[in-house]
């Protein structure tokens, strides 16, 4: 998000300083972090194989007790839960087994290891797991793209690269979110897999009353969110400069210790805020 | 040791700090809806900025301890009061993000204002709502929450939803007038002197009405009724005091006087309801989990409590005094 502010400045020709330092930062940082994610994610996921199988046969869109060898990787399935299989499929031969297996010939196990009723839904664990993973994929790989570019000192100029920044600015929020929908949709239909079944763990609060708090939720967080986005936006419009130092009353109580920071030569030089009338 | 005495006394102690803490905040908020200068709801706003946040911990801790150390209380508590819990945590969440949105908007600032205002008033009352429900008994059958989830909108819970709203806003007002400056010290004091009275008669209306319908309660009178009178006359001299205390320029009197009438209130109810944590049916035995899980939540209590504590007297500590004029970045 933060490169793609910056990268935003960049591509206007606005704020140079502060978007340099930005796009800098958050590439950088980016570039580390993810690296270090997907190697968690794929220790994770050895994890998941273990103790919540079915997720992960959900996920890959094998339905196979075990998968042909060598595994292919599939991008796009048209799942049919009904039949147990995949009426459509669109795959790399090979990859399956490097990626899930880190093998050649690998073999991956299907949904059909688990039984009929204690199978989620392949379609959303699988679509959801898609989203989570490609992007994480395409933010390493502008992790390393960014490396590459800064190498070459040209990371400010390359116009192809900050407009990729700029539509990639929510890609970590939307691959957070289909993370959560692979973690919740895949115990289905387990609250507590293995132990507890969802539907055995419902309250005794009536069905009314649940839809009627669920549009509430709903309503409120559409306000939220509109209120948000305004003015997220406004303050990306408005720029770093004209951004008030001290901002009238914020719940946070950073803002109280922000004088030491103000009092800095540099700082004060910089901006051109003005002092609260 | 008997934990799950300890871990019950645990919950009451986080509930209380809670009430109290975020009582004040709720209260600058519900003040808010009928201060009509810009300046002055400015200055409301920036008296609580520093310390509303942490006072919401205690809210949190309380859940916590609810589910992990009395699941069943907690099994039979969360349905049947389950529209007022999740209202309140809307109202909740309206009210910290317009601290934020606020300073944001400009052209909107009274609107946001607005719903400044009316999330704490929105929270107070789901809040009383839960109290009068505790109070006026909540059915339960096999260890299970057997009434309805309407059965909160009766006269009790509502005239204690009004109840609270007035203690809040009392507990706001003294509030203010330790903390803030000459501009709003008019506003606060005619507050207090409306807020004040109206909380002693309404809890009196609550405490009459839950007897007359609660044989529990009763029983319980009977059994410790010099207690119970004594806590009352206490209650009624407090609120006189603080009535008298409202329109007098001296600072600290009426937030401390008004903390004092909820410590009295919540002995009360206490008093009334221990040793049941659902009151007048499931004991605080009878809800507990395994010692082993009460053991643990009791060891993270000890560790986390301190903390809480320290940082949260930490930001009282920082922004002691009165609140600045141009609030607290200047």
């Amino acid at each position: 998000m933060v490169a793609g502010v910056g990268a935003w400045y960049l591509l206007q020709g606005k704020h140079q300083d502060f978007a340099r330092r930005t796009v800098a930062l958050g590439t950088a940082f980016a570039t580390v972090l993810i690296a270090g994610q997907v190697f968690i994610g794929d220790i994770v996921y050895g994890t998941m194989l273990k103790y919540q199988p079915s997720k992960m046969q959900a996920a890959e869109g094998f339905w196979e007790k075990q998968s042909q060898s060598p595994a292919p990787y599939y991008w796009f399935i048209v799942p049919d839960q009904k039949d147990q299989r995949n009426r459509f499929a669109l795959a790399t031969p090979y990859l399956g087994s490097i990626w899930l297996t880190h093998s050649l010939k690998g073999r991956v196990e299907g949904l059909k290891n688990t039984p009929r009723e204690f199978q989620p839904r392949m379609a959303l664990v699988f679509y959801a797991f898609r989203i989570m993973y490609c992007l994480a994929m395409l933010m390493f790989a502008m992790g390393v793209a960014s490396l590459w570019l800064r190498f070459r000192g040209t990371l400010f100029n390359s116009r192809w690269f900050l407009w990729m920044l700029v539509f990639m600015t929510p890609s970590g929020i939307i691959a957070t979110l289909a993370g959560w929908y692979v973690a919740e949709t895949g115990r289905q239909p387990w609250v507590i897999y293995g132990i507890l079944r969802t539907a055995d763990a419902v309250s005794p609060v009536p069905s009314q009353a649940l839809l009627s708090t669920l549009i509430a939720f709903v309503c409120v967080y559409a306000v939220f969110i509109t209120a948000f986005l305004i003015f997220t936006f406004r303050i990306i419009h408005r720029g770093p400069v004209e951004v008030p130092v001290y901002p009238e009353a914020s719940g946070s109580i950073k803002n109280a210790f922000r004088p030491h920071v103000l009092d800095s030569p540099k700082r004060l030089a910089d901006s051109q805020f003005s002092e609260r009338s | 040791m008997d934990l799950p005495l300890l871990a019950a006394s645990f919950l009451a102690f986080t509930l209380t700090l809670y009430v109290i803490l975020d009582g004040f905040d709720l209260g600058v908020g519900i003040l808010l809806l009928f201060q009509s200068a810009k300046a002055g709801r400015d200055h409301m706003v920036d008296s609580i900025t520093p310390t509303w946040d942490g006072n919401e911990t205690w809210i949190i801790m309380a859940g916590v301890t609810l589910l992990a150390a009395f699941p069943i209380a907690y099994s039979i508590l969360l349905p049947a009061f389950y529209l007022p819990v999740i209202v309140m945590l809307l109202a909740l969440g309206f009210r910290g993000v317009t601290f934020e949105f606020r300073t944001q908007s400009i052209g909107h600032r009274r609107a946001w204002d607005v719903a400044f205002g009316v999330g704490p008033l929105v929270a107070a009352l789901m809040q009383g709502l839960i109290l009068g429900g505790l109070m006026q008994g909540v059915t339960v059958q096999n260890r299970q929450f057997a009434g309805s989830v309407l059965d909160i909108f009766r006269p009790l819970p509502i005239i204690s939803g009004i109840t609270l709203l007035f203690g809040y806003a009392v507990l706001g007002g003294g509030w203010l007038k330790l903390k803030s400056n000459v501009s709003v010290q008019h506003f606060v004091s005619r507050s207090l002197r409306v807020a004040a009275p109206a909380f002693a008669v309404f809890f009196a209306i609550a405490c009459i009405y839950a007897v007359r319908i609660q044989p529990g309660i009763r029983a319980q009178w009977a059994s410790h009724g010099t207690a119970l009178a004594c806590l009352i006359c206490l209650f009624a001299i407090t609120a006189g005091t603080l009535t008298a205390f409202s329109g007098q320029s001296r600072p600290a009197p009426p937030f401390f006087l008004g903390v004092s009438l909820f410590v009295v209130g919540i002995s009360g109810i206490a008093l009334i309801a221990f040793p049941k944590i659902v009151p007048f049916s499931v004991s605080v035995w009878d809800a507990s989990s395994s010692p082993s899980s009460q053991r643990l939540v009791m060891i993270g209590a000890a560790c986390v409590t301190p903390v809480v504590l320290a940082y949260s007297a930490f930001a009282y500590w920082i922004f002691r005094g009165k609140t600045p004029e141009n609030g607290w970045g200047a």
